[in-house]
């Protein structure tokens, strides 16, 4: 009976409620003795970060440290994540960045009191205060300096011992080595990614005495004239600068073809890897002029915050307070290279004596400024960096630039709040009010079509249906559901991740995704994206698929060459690429060696191209995947369908377009609705090599999403849009299942 | 038969340029993973140490600095020769002395990458003795005498001494560590001996090529239980989708139930869905159910996938009915059908979704990172790219960390992919 099928379902949809309410989570034992603190870290190794907490435990024989490494790609999302989860560590590390964000949204412990005695020894306060209160400490502090490649500078002219000091300087040297050819630029300047391009700029405008934000964070001052400067300034220096990401300008730094860079600690470890020959100076940056401004550059760092809900706040500030001493930050310096500590008197240690070069980040650091600590800085800072793009690659007027950044910025200061809260109990009694309303609603349709239906469920008859489905039915009700439905919720709702607050939105958060110009822009994107690789990949897969099964030799040579790509990390192809395609790679030259034109700015950089260029990687990586299954099609094709049409004299055109793309439909229909939704749904690409960027050129559906909810934190309107790319997918795949329907019905 | 040899060899060639444009990039890959320095596409054959042509500071950047015994009787000097070309730097010292002379090199550079030292070196009465050597950041250093290397003794014209790195004792400098990474270059005068010597183009050459990228990633961490991990996970997630995938398939393709379109349009739809924002719902899941950092959480929500039951939905839609008729008749129940007749029918499909299957399971990083804490749970791609990150991009390191990784999936593949060509078919309807 059609009932019974349904009293099952509604067995398993309230086991899946209770699942996800269930309390197996309170049952962690809780021992008294040791106090055990669970630390997360991102930058410093397993195996020297024991070393320290080894000789804490030591120290404090009643705590023990569990450490968990977290990785700088990815760490973040999983610490917003566990604190979702209210599965959030004791003690963790951030960046200075996140600070803001988590301070303003009370996951912290205020921990002002407990600090006061040791503030003073300490830099890197500023992005720890919320509200007048502190929520952190600093840990290692991090900054820019300029770098100078010294060959440069001499085979220009210009002294490898005096560095320029201030921005006329810096113009001057950059256009001096420029000269010495096409392909060597005075300066590295950064495009493309979300980060560098602001943290590389805005030091130009602090040390011009400008800022983003007021003192009091309420009012945007970036269009006052010390920015506006700074920024012409900045624009001028781009005539003589390549524009392309960190990684790239890194490279053509050591490569001898960038002469200044702004770069931070990494270079000291990169540089001797990449060309160990390179002959490079280390300075402060510099000052607008002689007798204005400040050599400024920009600070970032580590700082250590407690979580509220931690059980033992003592014990964590005790680790944090034994972490921050200077002998054991310096233990770290030592080893890695590639930070600061940030106890002020470490400036006359004998370790700085011995490191000049890295006492030139400890001196930078002193003037260094922390961007302002504003929770929304995430997004503010994406502006800063849209402007950026819009000047140096887009050649928009300052002024006017400037003026819409503000605007824009605006915008953000003004955002609502959002309250109340998301709890499993509220989510378990949706999926029973939902699995009720099933219920009902098929015992009415029951009830009506009862007179019509033929089909009757019957257990006896279809139970053997009933075990084939089963492994689907059971992993789709215990781990579907629960997700499925929270992301209905949380489309209709406005919801901080961070905070898990939550307030009942109904479709406006569908309405604000549609009349964001960049989501149209993103769908736009993603169709382009979709109609260029599709019929490239489908035509080429099976093309290779019907060559390789000809009775040719080595079928399995070619069979498993064509499919490497597939089986390699998208991440990896994406970072092999990205050097393809970077101005002196792989791609440039051989186009220059068969005296063809390139694109200028070069692929990734430019508007256009950028997108192509991910299109094409795309349809190599991918096509190898699509010809095994074809491969696989082929396989059902009788042999005497071809030995019948050859007898009546059809030769192999015919025979392909008669035979094989016929029989071959089911799984062309396979191939092409799952080709549909993965280029519908293209991310890790984007996100190794462009990030969206240059100017948001490469901004796809998906793209766009992963930035609304895990870098604004705006849930809400991720999963709105997530629902809003699921009706494009649907649509599109039920016209291609209607289309290959349609030829199925000729076809017999 | 000539028509049909030209079609065949335009195909071989057709298919040899597509595979030349499909390797380029991983034979990069794989090349750059046994160098031992440089970028993807730049070699370095060697490093200058210092040629003190340019001002005060070596080539490498850090200034000239003594650290000797007291009293210092070590001096330094820069000479020019327009013989020779350029300048070079000339070390006096004296009896008494017992000290050194060390170049701030910053070399920062991993000894083992090295296959000799080259330096120019004049002595001016002839009996100066020292020793050439390496220290690492804590000071501990490795010293040959240079006397090792000179036939009888130092001359007053430039002699090149060859000394090649495996006859330094590298185990004395960062002990601990496989990753024998020098500080500096120095230059000891152990004996009481007096003197001047001239120096000049110090100089280091990398060795053409080594294996040691892949043994410094896979002793980087507990590569071996990642591995296991893996492999582990792999294998349970390809096992399950191969039976279960096949079953909800077959019944999507040939049984009758009632809510069938709609149930296949929602597996259709959960793939429609993009994954990020099930990110935070599956973790609250997986905590609820008490299920992080388990096998668990990382094999069973897998265990039958949309995609799988599409393709084998697709793939036994297609094969002929008429075999699975003739069992039944004679009176094979559904099950016998299933196993017997349809699973082997589909060997080319369970290929595809076993080698698919396991590609998936072996590369994934998101759901694996968020759900495990500890290393004894960790994959071998959430350990690598903890490695990478820790690192800093090293190419040699990072591409020897992708070929570790892409290697199994490439031998799976391999033992796989006859099964995608072995219809069967053709021969069974025929009959």
């Amino acid at each position: 009976m059609r009932r019974k099928f349904s009293i099952i379902l509604l067995l398993c949809l309230v086991f899946a409620g209770f699942s996800a309410h269930s309390t197996f989570a309170e049952q962690s034992q809780e021992a008294k003795e040791p106090v055990v603190l669970n630390f997360w870290e991102l930058s410093v190794g397993e195996e020297l970060m024991r070393e320290l907490l080894d000789k804490f435990e030591k120290e404090n024989p009643h705590i023990k440290v569990r450490l968990q490494q977290l990785s700088w790609d990815y760490g973040f999302d999983k610490i917003i994540l566990s604190i979702a989860a209210g599965n959030a560590p004791d003690v963790c590390e951030l960046g200075t960045d996140w600070v803001p964000k988590f301070s303003s949204s009370g996951v912290l412990l205020d921990i002002t009191d407990d600090v006061q005695e040791i503030k003073d020894d300490y830099l890197l306060w500023e992005p720890t205060y919320y509200k007048d209160r502190i929520y952190g400490a600093p840990w290692l502090a991090g900054t820019r300096v300029m770098f100078y490649n010294r060959d440069l500078f001499f085979k220009a002219g210009l002294d490898p011992d005096k560095p320029p000091t201030t921005w006329d300087e810096l113009l001057k040297a950059a256009r001096k080595i420029h000269k010495l050819g096409p392909d060597v630029y005075g300066f590295g300047m950064f495009a493309a990614e979300p980060y560098a391009p602001w943290q590389q700029f805005l030091p130009f405008a602090w040390g011009n005495g400008g800022s983003v934000l007021s003192k009091d964070l309420s009012k945007v001052t970036i269009n006052s004239p010390e920015v506006t400067e700074a920024l012409q300034f900045y624009n001028k220096l781009r005539d003589y600068s390549i524009v392309d990401r960190q990684p790239q300008i890194n490279t053509m730094f050591a490569q001898e073809k960038v002469g200044i860079q702004i770069s931070g600690f990494w270079n000291f470890k990169l540089i001797p890897r990449f060309n160990p020959k390179l002959n490079f100076g280390v300075a402060l940056l510099p000052k607008p002029s002689l007798y204005k401004g400040f050599r400024a550059a920009f600070a970032g760092g580590e700082i250590f915050v407690v979580l509220k809900n931690t059980k033992y706040p003592k014990e964590a500030l005790k680790l944090i307070k034994f972490l921050i001493k200077e002998e054991h930050t310096l233990e770290i310096v030592k080893v890695q290279h590639n930070v600061v500590p940030t106890s002020k008197t470490s400036l006359d240690h004998p370790y700085y004596r011995a490191h000049p070069n890295e006492k030139i980040f400890f001196k930078q650091m002193l003037t260094a400024v922390a961007p302002p600590n504003h929770p929304d800085w995430v997004s503010i800072q994406e502006e800063v960096t849209k402007l950026i793009e819009e000047v140096i690659i887009g050649n928009k007027p300052v002024k006017e630039a400037l003026d819409s950044a503000a605007f824009r910025i605006d915008g953000i200061l003004k955002r609502e709040k959002v309250t109340g809260r998301l709890t499993d109990k509220l989510i378990a009694l949706i999926i029973c009010i939902l699995a009720l309303l099933l219920i009902v609603g098929t015992y009415i349709t029951r009830k009506i079509k009862k007179k019509k239906s033929q089909m009757q469920f019957s257990l006896r008859k279809h139970y053997t249906t009933l075990i084939f489905l089963s492994p689907w039915v059971v992993t789709f009700l215990v781990f579907g559901i629960y997700p499925l439905v929270y992301s209905v919720i949380i489309s209709l709702c406005k919801y901080n991740l961070l905070s898990s607050q939550l307030t009942f939105a109904g479709l406006s958060n569908f309405i604000s995704v549609l009349k964001d110009v960049e989501f149209r822009r993103a769908v736009w994107h993603t169709i382009y994206f979709a109609a260029g690789t599709i019929p490239f990949t489908m035509a080429m897969a099976l093309f290779c698929a019907v060559l390789i099964n000809q009775k040719i030799p080595f079928k399995q040579l070619y069979q498993a060459g064509l499919f490497i790509p597939v089986a390699t990390s998208v991440i990896v192809i994406a970072t092999i690429f990205s050097f393809i395609y970077s101005p002196g790679g792989l791609l440039n030259a051989t186009l220059a060696k068969l005296q063809l034109p390139f694109p200028k700015p070069s692929w990734l950089m430019n508007i256009k191209w950028a997108l192509p260029s991910i299109m094409f990687m795309n349809v190599w990586a991918s096509f190898g995947y699509y010809m095994v299954l074809f491969l696989a099609g082929l396989q059902t094709i009788p042999s005497s369908l071809y030995e019948a049409a050859s007898i009546d004299g059809a030769n192999e055109w015919q025979q392909f377009w008669h035979i094989t793309l016929p029989q071959l439909r089911p799984i062309m229909l396979f191939a092409m609705v799952i080709n549909t939704i993965r280029t519908f749904q293209v991310f890790p690409e984007i996100f190794a090599m462009t990030r969206g960027g240059p100017l948001g050129s490469t901004t796809t559906i998906v793209y766009y999403l992963y930035e609304k909810g895990f870098h604004k934190f705006q849930m809400g309107e991720a999963a709105a849009v997530a629902y809003l790319l699921f009706f494009m997918i649907l649509g599109f795949s039920l016209i291609q299942m209607k289309f290959f329907k349609m030829g199925e019905q000729t076809a017999e | 038969m000539k028509r049909s040899s030209i079609i065949i060899t335009s195909c071989i060639v057709i298919l040899t340029i597509v595979l030349i444009l499909t390797m380029v990039p991983l034979i990069l890959m794989f090349h750059t993973s046994i160098k031992t320095g440089g970028t993807l596409f730049e070699n370095v054959d060697q490093i200058l140490v210092a040629d003190f042509d340019r001002g005060t500071t070596n080539s490498i950047g850090g200034p000239i600095a003594v650290n000797v015994g007291v009293p210092s009787w070590v001096n330094f000097s820069f000479l020019e020769d327009t013989a020779k070309g350029g300048r070079f730097v000339q070390i006096d010292f004296f009896k008494e002395t017992q000290g050194e002379a060390i170049w701030w090199t910053r070399l920062g550079q991993d000894m083992r990458r090295f296959s000799r030292l080259e330096v120019l070196v004049r002595g001016l009465s002839g009996d100066e003795s020292f020793s050439l050597g390496f220290r690492d950041v804590k000071g501990r250093k490795t010293l040959l005498p240079i006397s090792n290397y000179t036939k009888d003794g130092l001359k007053d014209v430039w002699q090149k001494i060859v000394i090649p790195t495996r006859d330094f004792d590298f185990s004395l400098i960062n002990p601990k560590f496989r990753e024998k990474s020098a500080e500096d270059f120095i230059i000891s005068f152990n004996k009481p001996s007096s003197g001047a010597i001239q120096i000049d183009d110090v100089r280091l050459y990398f060795r053409p090529f080594t294996l040691d990228n892949y043994v410094d990633v896979l002793i980087s961490g507990p590569f071996g239980r990642y591995f296991f991990n893996s492999a582990f996970i792999a294998f349970i997630v390809v096992g399950g989708n191969l039976l279960f995938s096949s079953m909800v398939g077959y019944a999507f393709a040939r049984r009758d139930f009632p809510w069938k379109n709609l149930l296949f349009i929602l597996i259709l739809g959960s793939l429609m869905i993009p994954p990020q924002v099930f990110m935070v719902p599956v973790f609250i899941l997986m905590k609820n159910l008490n299920w992080l950092n388990t096998y668990w959480a990382l094999t069973l929500p897998t265990l039958v996938t949309p995609f799988n039951v599409f393709l084998m939905r697709q793939y036994i839609s297609k094969l002929p009915t008429s075999l699975e008729d003739a069992a039944r008749i004679d009176g094979a129940n559904d099950f016998q059908i299933f196993f017997k007749v349809i699973m082997p029918l589909a060997t080319p499909a369970l290929a595809v979704v076993g080698i698919n299957t396991f590609m998936g399971t072996w590369n994934t990083f998101l759901y694996p990172f968020i759900l495990t804490n500890t290393p004894q749970m960790r994959t071998l791609p959430v350990g690598l790219a903890l490695y990478k990150s820790l690192q800093g991009v090293d190419w040699v390191h990072l591409m020897a960390g992708s070929g570790i990784t892409a290697i199994p999936v490439i031998i799976v593949f391999l033992a796989f992919q006859r099964y995608i060509i072995a219809g069967l078919t053709a021969g069974s309807t025929k009959g």
